[in-house]
């Protein structure tokens, strides 16, 4: 019933068409366009794993399909990962054993701005002691080959680990020879990345550059993983579906295709008719602004170009309330206490609302 | 007899799952029957009649009339005959496609020939990314048969090729054949950065290239009797691609970050 | 209310029954027959077999290693993937299904025990448990180097037990997985890790001391080392030996079944390992049997599963050098026209048919590694049917046959040897006293099975289950799905454990040693507490 799932959202803030309205008013309106909807996309998706589950039930529940907003980040990993496998390490394992640490690309510190001190690059491994060296391929140090991308600097730097030729001048050469040795000396190697940096055939050459190394010594990959919890809603959307975002619900059975269920692009080619947005994390508006009715769960102070048709304001996973995340420190989801407990409902409350008013509409 | 016409009445509301329209699935179906199949994506139902006058005829060669950019999977794992799309389509046309002949006038969109088997594919204008190229999780793509793109391709073209050739006419978009594991692209026109990046065996010959990985190296000459033949093959689909292959001047062996057996002819 | 279960054939060897009659059941348990009430539902199951929800004691089916396995296989999602690894609201159903009530997810490292609950939490009708993963975890290894008491390491295991929410303790191919990461190749079970005389043998040895002094009902479960190998039957017996006559389970004994003999050098060597375990009365193990097919192999063995990449089918895989035992994602295909493969079918099968007793043989097929849980229901008809057996048997390769005892077996298990090995021997094994019988104040969880000629068919799609006295499953169809419990041990253990382990996690690792624990049951989203299973002190 409405009522019962309405008392879930106490302190629950909502409008519709930019005006404030009764949480059940907006549920109603928003369970309304749902039902009424020919193919919607369930996006943004910057939720915590209560939030991915809900927001997946739904889905599922209305026949739409589910995108998140760093998707492109989770592919470049992913696409890797599930077409040529790869040897991947954790955040503890690297600060207690990497003797070698290759920092790949130049968003690292973005990706992760705690990740030096976390991982204690400047001090010894913590377990295995010794020294620790570090190198920094991007622009600014071992300089790349090549005009745009890393790709070509990695290609190159992967033949000379293997021993084979290159056609480099000698002064690029040089850097990278000097890299190439010191990898294969490492003891326990561990490359770091950005997958929202790297472009996936650069994510490729780079595993494959570990993979490779792996035949004399101990090397593996340290992908960092995209914000807006990407990580926890990719896990969860892989139990529940068996697949990861950008997969449609449509059918008898569910439909991943990276490329059509892009939810920019959904929207723009008209394809789909009603979109939800949930940003919990951080206050990013929908990128189509108002190209279709959209039902908004956001954190706080987001700013629209054109209010959407419906709003519900929701709380910050792991600081308004209680939540299960994936953290980077950890390199796994675990429970994060509310860290400055507010009551405002969950994007999982405000799903489960919504869906619970799907049959009255 | 003539052949079996589907002729566009509108342009579709939602993506259409095209599959069942093949000579081998419409073999022995009556004009209700194919009617009635279904076509739709969303849970709003479409099928061929709403979509499609059907002109009954001989379902070994189907011509169908007027395309969309929404007709995805047209002639998906098709075995014999000839489907002709007078017209555009959208994603993954061809794909696993194990023999007869399917041609699109007009443009494709996404991984046009993925996993093809056999036969021969034909578009005559432009074709989208990942031409051949495996769909997710996949190891490899094409695996046989012939691809002809008259016009330009997209980026990463004959992505994972395994065996079979592929023909563009024009240009093609960055890392043409990346990841190829055997078999050969040709493309006539330029070729965008990177070329066979990735690649483990096969052979690129490209029209131009103005970025290619340090991990190729120059490798001696051309061998003539390797163009020549290659050329020939070509030359049974495509005059411009055998014009091309005989034209190969300077040869490279790549990519030397993987295996190093692959070879990239550039084309005077 | 009152539920009566009329007529059913009721097989109950816990409590010594195998006769037709009635069961009742009153709010959720099995009561006494009534004197005078009457029943307010009678189920009809007349003609049918009735016995306790099945429990499968080692199956993957949570956890990072198992979502990893799905996320690399979308290519295989409309085939095999489906079956080796179903969605969590798949397993659930897919189990209730053949009479299954409680499944026992078998390798949890403790740093990735919060995502296994939450899938856990989604598996819906049957009850679920974890065991936790130590023996290469680091502080298990820096307590042992520090030549630590043993009531040390117990009281360490029983932190991660509570920290995790394990039902017990499984060991990895103990010492491997850390020895991997300083570049070693392979380690048996004497070998020791490096710049330590840490051997697996004495890994092993510790954790039993653990397990005992903890009083946990449920033995060391362990994975040995040099899975997979041939001659490795040489392995297991030593670990045997090694375990003494303190309590050890084995994992899937038949992937160390194997012998050197043949002019393949390779063998079945189940005969020599079955006599052993009827010989070791502290000893009990499940067979993982092998089933032909495509499947994936998911394992924390990290150093095997590396060096299995070579075998992938399809040929990609996935490594992780996780905290403690990581994770090894190799899918593979089981052919029949494949000489190894058919000797490590006939071998799985010899282990069944060879040892005697079904209290201390439990049947697995190490889900999804030998085969996924789906083929079940086939396996017990070839357990109970010796023709079937033999008609398999001429299908398969005839040199593989040669090198195994199988084709010699005329032994068939009783649906009271079923009974035994599926849902009796299981609950003692886990020390669940109120499952796996029906007797009174059992819990209603019950399986009823209608006869046919088609052993597999009867076992595939139960007739009725009810679980907790609920009906859930009519002719293998789902008809309400009720979530079930999670079940754990919580043994105590002294405060030092917490602050030896606080200054460990705080110096080497940086992050807090309570960051992995698993919050209560309401913030994994289950409406159910934990439930409690007493250990034994």
């Amino acid at each position: 019933m409405i009522e019962t799932a309405e008392r879930a959202l106490i302190g629950c803030v909502a409008s519709v068409d930019g005006k404030p309205v009764s949480p059940t008013e907006a549920i109603y309106e928003a369970a309304t366009l749902l039902a009424n909807s020919r193919s919607a996309v369930v996006a943004g998706l910057g939720t915590d794993v209560a939030g991915a589950r809900a927001s997946v039930a739904l889905a599922q529940a209305i026949g739409a399909s589910i995108d998140h907003m760093d998707a492109g980040a989770v592919f470049a990993n992913l696409d890797v990962m599930r077409r040529a496998g790869w040897i991947v390490t954790t955040p503890l394992q690297t600060r207690t054993r990497a003797d070698t640490v290759l920092l790949v690309g130049d968003g690292l510190l973005e990706a992760w701005p705690e990740m030096a001190d976390r991982l204690g690059l400047d001090a010894p491994p913590t377990l295995t002691g010794g020294a620790r060296r570090v190198f920094r391929l991007s622009s600014g140090t071992v300089p790349p080959v090549g005009a745009a991308t890393i790709l070509p600097t990695l290609a190159a730097l992967r033949a000379l680990v293997a021993g084979r030729a290159t056609s480099l001048d000698e002064g690029a050469f040089r850097p990278l020879s000097d890299l190439a040795t010191a990898l294969a000396e490492a003891r326990f190697g561990v490359a770091i990345w950005s997958g929202a940096e790297l472009e996936t055939l650069a994510v490729e050459m780079l595993c494959g550059l570990v993979d490779d190394l792996n035949r004399k010594t101990r090397f593996a990959g340290l992908p960092l993983l995209p914000p807006n919890g990407a990580e926890g809603v990719t896990q969860a959307a892989a139990w529940a579906t068996g697949f990861p975002v950008r997969t449609g619900f449509a059918g008898s059975e569910p439909l991943h295709d990276p490329w059509r269920f892009d939810a920019r692009r959904l929207i723009a080619s008209g394809e789909a008719d009603v979109a939800i947005w949930i940003s919990a994390f951080s206050s990013t508006p929908p990128p189509w602004d108002d190209a279709v009715p959209t039902i908004a769960l956001v954190a706080s102070g987001t700013a629209f170009g054109t209010s959407p048709a419906v709003v519900f304001e929701v709380g910050c996973p792991g600081r308004d309330h209680d939540a299960m995340l994936f953290d980077p420190a950890l390199g796994g989801i675990a429970f994060a206490a509310a860290s400055a407990r507010r009551t405002v409902p969950s994007v999982a409350d405000t799903v489960a609302a919504i869906a619970a008013a799907l049959p009255q509409c | 007899m003539t052949a079996l016409r589907l002729v566009l009445r509108g342009k579709p509301d939602q993506r259409l799952d095209l599959s069942p329209l093949t000579p081998d699935r419409l073999g022995g179906l009556d004009t209700a029957a194919i009617e009635a199949l279904p076509l739709h994506t969303t849970r709003r139902r479409v099928n061929v009649g709403d979509i499609f006058q059907v002109h009954p005829g001989d379902p070994a060669g189907i011509v169908i009339e007027g395309g969309s950019e929404r007709f995805d999977r047209v002639g998906e794992a098709m075995r014999t005959g000839v489907l002709t799309v007078e017209g555009d389509v959208g994603q993954q046309a061809g794909r696993l496609m194990a023999g007869g002949q399917l041609v699109i006038r007009g443009n494709t969109g996404g991984w046009a020939a993925s996993g093809l088997l056999g036969g021969i594919l034909e578009i005559t204008g432009d074709a989208g990314g990942f031409l051949g190229g495996p769909l997710a999780g996949e190891r490899t793509g094409m695996r046989g048969g012939v691809v002809v793109v008259r016009g330009r391709a997209g980026m990463r073209v004959a992505d994972r090729l395994r065996r079979g050739l592929v023909i563009i006419e024009g240009d093609a978009g960055a890392h043409a054949g990346s990841g190829m594991v055997a078999g050969t692209l040709v493309v006539c026109g330029a070729v965008g950065a990177l070329p066979g990046i990735l690649m483990r065996r096969g052979t690129i010959v490209v029209g131009k290239v103005t970025e290619l990985a340090p991990s190729f190296v120059a490798a001696g000459g051309v061998g003539l009797v390797f163009t020549g033949l290659l050329a020939r093959e070509a030359g049974r689909f495509s005059e411009r691609a055998a014009v091309c292959v005989r034209g190969a001047g300077v040869r490279y062996a790549g990519d030397m970050a993987v295996l190093g057996k692959g070879e990239l002819f550039v084309s005077d | 209310m009152l539920t009566r279960l009329a007529g059913g054939r009721v097989i109950d060897p816990a409590n010594g029954r195998d006769a037709v009659g009635d069961i009742w059941v009153r709010d959720g348990r099995i009561v006494a027959t009534p004197d005078h009430a009457s029943a307010d539902q009678t189920l009809d199951v007349a003609g049918c077999i009735v016995m306790a929800g099945g429990i499968d004691i080692h199956t993957h089916v949570a956890g990072t290693n198992v979502n990893t396995a799905r996320l690399l296989l979308p290519d295989l999602r409309a085939g095999s993937a489906a079956a080796s690894v179903p969605v969590s609201q798949t397993i659930g159903r897919l189990y209730a299904a053949m009479g299954y009530t409680m499944v026992v997810e078998p390798a949890i490292s403790p740093h990735v025990a919060p995502q296994a609950h939450l899938e856990l939490s989604e598996i819906p009708i049957i009850d679920t448990a974890i065991l936790t993963v130590l023996g290469n975890d680091d502080y298990l290894l820096r307590l042992m180097a520090n030549k630590e008491s043993s009531a040390a390491i117990a009281d360490y295991a029983a932190r991660v037990l509570a920290g995790s929410g394990a039902i017990g303790i499984k060991a990895i191919n103990p010492g491997a997985a850390a020895s991997f990461k300083a570049n070693v190749r392979s380690f048996g079970l004497d070998d020791a890790v490096p710049n330590s005389d840490i051997t697996s043998r004495a890994i092993i040895n510790a954790l039993q001391a653990a397990t005992e002094s903890l009083g946990l009902p449920h033995p060391l479960h362990l994975h040995c080392s040099n899975l997979g190998m041939p001659g490795n039957v040489e392995t297991a017996l030593a670990t045997m030996e090694a375990a003494g006559d303190v309590r050890l389970h084995i994992a899937h004994l038949q992937f160390y079944a194997y012998g050197k003999d043949g002019p393949r050098g390779f063998s079945s060597g189940a005969a020599r390992l079955a006599e052993a375990v009827n010989s070791r009365p502290n000893i009990t193990a499940d067979v993982g049997q092998v089933m032909f097919g495509q499947t994936v192999t998911v394992s924390s063995d990290v150093l095997r599963q590396f060096n299995a990449r070579g075998q992938a089918h399809p040929r990609k895989s996935i490594i992780m050098d996780g905290d403690g035992n990581g994770g090894g994602i190799v899918p593979y295909r089981y052919r029949k026209t494949d000489f190894y493969n058919a000797v490590q079918w006939a071998a799985g099968l010899e282990l069944f048919l060879l040892i005697n007793d079904p209290w201390r043989l439990f049947f697995t097929t190490d889900h999804p590694n030998g085969a996924p849980f789906t083929a079940y229901p086939d396996l017990l008809a070839l357990l109970m049917d010796r023709s079937l057996r033999a008609q398999h048997i001429e299908t398969l390769p005839k040199d593989a046959m040669q090198v195994s005892t199988l084709a010699s077996i005329t032994r068939e298990y009783s649906f009271a040897d079923i009974a035994i090995m599926t849902r009796a021997a299981p609950a003692r094994l886990l020390g669940l006293v109120d499952r796996g019988h029906l007797g009174p104040g059992a819990r209603a969880d019950i399986a009823v099975y209608r006869p046919q000629a088609d052993l597999a068919a009867m076992f595939r799609d139960a007739a009725l289950v009810l679980k907790d006295g609920v009906p859930v499953i009519r002719d293998g169809i789902p008809v309400a799905q009720p979530f079930g419990r999670a079940v754990a041990v919580r043994p105590g253990f002294d405060s030092a454990a917490d602050r030896g382990l606080a200054a460990f996690y705080d110096s080497i690792y940086g992050v807090p040693h309570t960051a992995f624990d698993v919050p209560a049951a309401d913030l994994l989203g289950r409406t159910q507490p934990f439930e409690t299973v007493p250990c034994r002190t």
